[in-house]
């Protein structure tokens, strides 16, 4: 008897040692879209929100897609071609997982509506074995393009291979495949990650002015692994180093804005001094609320700027870039970026080929001397 | 005639399954085509080999929550160990691990007597955060090209994943009914201590049934690695474990033991997979598909409780 209580205090002081040690964990690791950032921001193709500084959005090198990409917000002309006939699928990695990905989720099925094409929109809950089953429905369902918001990047190899085994053009869209798996997609529509985190950074350390040689900035990373949070990351430290700055600290948020709180909180004990911090940087807008929350509390609002690589948030630019609390962001519209996916599927499922392997949709900076610019019919508002 | 009705309404999961069939047609008759009823198959051949293991554990009377984030673990050790040990040593470790879930579940439930829920849920916890340590919280790409292409390979319309699951069903049933741990599986779950009193060794039966869960849920987890020729930590994070049990459920076996078998397994893993079918087909939410699978288990469970009752006042009559 005595032997059983002990072992059960043993269970349960272990099951309590092991919610420490998990990591948030959540969704795949690599490739998805994460949180309101979303992956492109893009203004609409109408392009009437030029960024008061100029971020080319075509890939920077580095970019998360191999290969050449197309110039920026390019879209195919459709006038006049009869899509009715056509069927495209989708499968979506969590259509309800953050503002953005809901807003390109619900936009996608209306603007296929809108164009007069069957799309068949799966929702994977960011499950990946669920997603893998959705692509063999698509297949089934002989669809003419299959389009793929990956859960993981490394498992959409498997799911791209098999799609193209099917001869059914694979075209994926916001995250892509790792390397190895390029050769079985006919491309990528989303954005460019790395210009994002690059564009951001580098109008940060202009905005700095003096400050940005020897500047010390402190980054926020989004998930462990997840590509598109490494990209972004890259490009800002990129655009910092080459202004002469460093990123002295840079630790994970999970992907959470409650987390990147914390962490903000925690540098501002160990920097405690006006002048320690020259600017925190984050991967994305929701988590450059949590570190805002947290310098409000501190009470050390405008000793520094914060930035983000990306927001795709509506009521995050209008409630923070507007008045300068979060300084700036590379702009992303779920609206704008859901809509250059489906021309381009349309594009390729009357027989065409995408200009380049990657299309990237522009991603202008926003500040608050350019929020005028942001046109909110990009973004969604959600109930 | 008398026959066929009788056989039906004691295994209740068949016109179930028989009856979502053809509501699936009637909604989209492209669900019938032959090779839409092999995706199916093959879409739940992996779950379908996880509730055989769940299927021992259940009908002895328990569950193993452990389940959905073991396969997780076993993932990453598939993928992950496969540059340095190969791929066969890598999946070797990788069972192990099962196995040795399983040993720990089996000796704390039989041997130390703690409430299976406890400790299969200390275990699921545990197994979670190895599955984000071991692999740094990433995702692992599987380097063999033979381990991926033993996940998405056919044979005939069926994957080799789904014939493994063929050969896993006929073994399980032999076990179940032509062996001795099969029929004290039965009698401990139907009443420990009588099955006690009979002479069984009811703890060892259970230890046994506990492993063979752990070895066929890690298995699941090295299958889905090489389904998707990768392992990721969040792997059948939440829930995998809930629709395992689910589909052991819906079938007809009862979760307080005893009663049930192997094909009971299959047709209800197989009604879930045919709901999950039927959701991509007609382009539905997919909380659409969680909505349904909860009704379908209530109206399987009501219609088998009145069954069971009207069977017994049948025979208080005779």
């Amino acid at each position: 008897m005595k032997f059983k209580k002990l072992t059960t205090l043993v269970i349960c002081g272990a099951m309590a040692l092991s919610l420490a040690a998990c990591g948030s964990g959540g969704s795949s690791s690599s490739g998805s879209a994460s949180s309101s950032a979303a992956s492109s921001a893009s203004a609409s193709a109408s392009a009437k929100s030029e960024a008061v500084t100029s971020s080319s959005s075509s890939g920077a090198g580095e970019s998360v897609s191999s290969g050449s990409s197309a110039s920026a917000a390019s879209r195919p002309d459709l006038s006049g071609k009869d899509l009715s006939g056509l069927k495209l699928g989708m499968a979506f990695r969590h259509g309800s997982n953050d503002t953005y990905m809901t807003s390109y989720f619900q936009h996608m099925k209306n603007y296929a509506k809108t164009v007069g094409v069957d799309l068949v929109l799966l929702d994977a809950v960011d499950d990946v074995t669920k997603q893998t089953n959705q692509v063999q429905d698509l297949i089934q369902q002989k669809c003419d393009v299959i389009m793929i918001w990956p859960v993981n990047s490394e498992s959409s190899v498997a799911q791209a291979k098999s799609v193209q085994q099917a001869g059914i053009p694979c075209l994926m869209c916001n995250s892509n495949v790792t390397d190895d798996g390029i050769d079985y997609t006919v491309g990528f529509v989303g954005p460019d990650d790395y210009t994002e985190g690059y564009n951001a950074a580098k109008q940060a350390m202009t905005d700095l002015g003096s400050s940005a040689k020897g500047a010390k900035v402190l980054f926020v990373e989004g998930v462990n692994g997840q590509q598109q949070a490494q990209a972004r990351k890259e490009g800002m430290q990129k655009a910092v180093e080459e202004a002469g700055g460093t990123f002295v600290d840079s630790q994970t948020s999970e992907g959470k804005r409650e987390k990147a709180q914390q962490v903000a909180e925690n540098w501002l004990v160990k920097y405690p001094s006006k002048g320690d911090i020259t600017a925190i940087m984050t991967f994305d807008d929701n988590t450059a609320v949590g570190v805002y929350n947290a310098v409000k509390a501190a009470g050390r609002e405008g000793e520094f700027p914060i930035w983000a690589a990306a927001t795709g948030d509506y009521s995050i630019i209008s409630g923070y870039i507007k008045d300068g609390k979060i300084a700036g962001a590379s702009l992303q519209s779920p609206i704008t970026e859901s809509e250059t996916a489906l021309d381009w599927a349309c594009w390729i499922a009357l027989g065409n080929d995408l200009p380049s392997k990657s299309v990237f949709i522009d991603t202008p900076v926003i500040t608050k001397e350019n929020f005028d610019q942001v046109d909110q019919g990009n973004f969604e508002k959600l109930i | 005639m008398k026959k066929v009705t009788k056989f039906l309404s004691v295994n209740t999961s068949i016109p179930i399954l028989i009856g979502i069939m053809i509501i699936a047609t009637i909604l989209d008759v492209s669900f019938l085509a032959p090779g839409n009823l092999f995706n199916v198959f093959n879409q739940n051949a992996i779950k379908g080999i996880m509730a055989i293991g769940m299927s021992f554990v259940i009908l002895n009377g328990f569950f193993d929550m452990s389940l959905c984030t073991l396969l997780s673990l076993t993932a990453a050790l598939a993928c992950g160990l496969q540059p340095k040990i190969g791929v066969a040593g890598a999946v070797l470790v990788a069972l192990l691990v099962g196995l040795l879930v399983g040993i720990i579940n089996g000796l704390l439930v039989a041997y130390v007597g703690i409430n299976a829920f406890v400790v299969t849920l200390a275990l699921m916890l545990g197994c979670r955060g190895f599955a984000y340590i071991y692999p740094d919280e990433q995702s692992i790409s599987a380097t063999s090209d033979a381990f991926r292409a033993f996940g998405t390979g056919k044979l005939g319309p069926l994957t080799y994943i789904s014939w493994l699951y063929i050969i896993g069903l006929l073994i399980a049933h032999y076990v179940l009914r032509y062996t001795s741990h099969g029929r004290n599986t039965y009698a401990a779950g139907g009443n420990a201590s009588a099955a006690e009193n009979a002479g069984i060794n009811v703890r060892k039966t259970i230890f046994i049934n506990f492993v063979i869960c752990g070895v066929l849920s890690g298995l699941g987890g090295v299958l889905y690695a090489a389904q998707n020729g990768a392992s990721t930590p969040a792997l059948g994070w939440p829930d995998m474990h809930m629709l395992v049990i689910a589909g052991v459920v819906l079938g007809g076996t009862k979760l307080s033991g005893g009663y049930g078998n192997i094909w009971y397994s299959l047709i209800g893993v197989m009604i879930l997979g045919v709901v999950n079918n039927i959701m991509s087909i007609t382009n539905a939410q997919p909380w659409v598909s969680t909505f349904c699978t909860g009704a379908i288990m209530i109206a399987v469970l009501i219609a088998d409780k009145f069954l069971s009752d009207a069977r017994a006042r049948a025979g208080l009559k005779n």
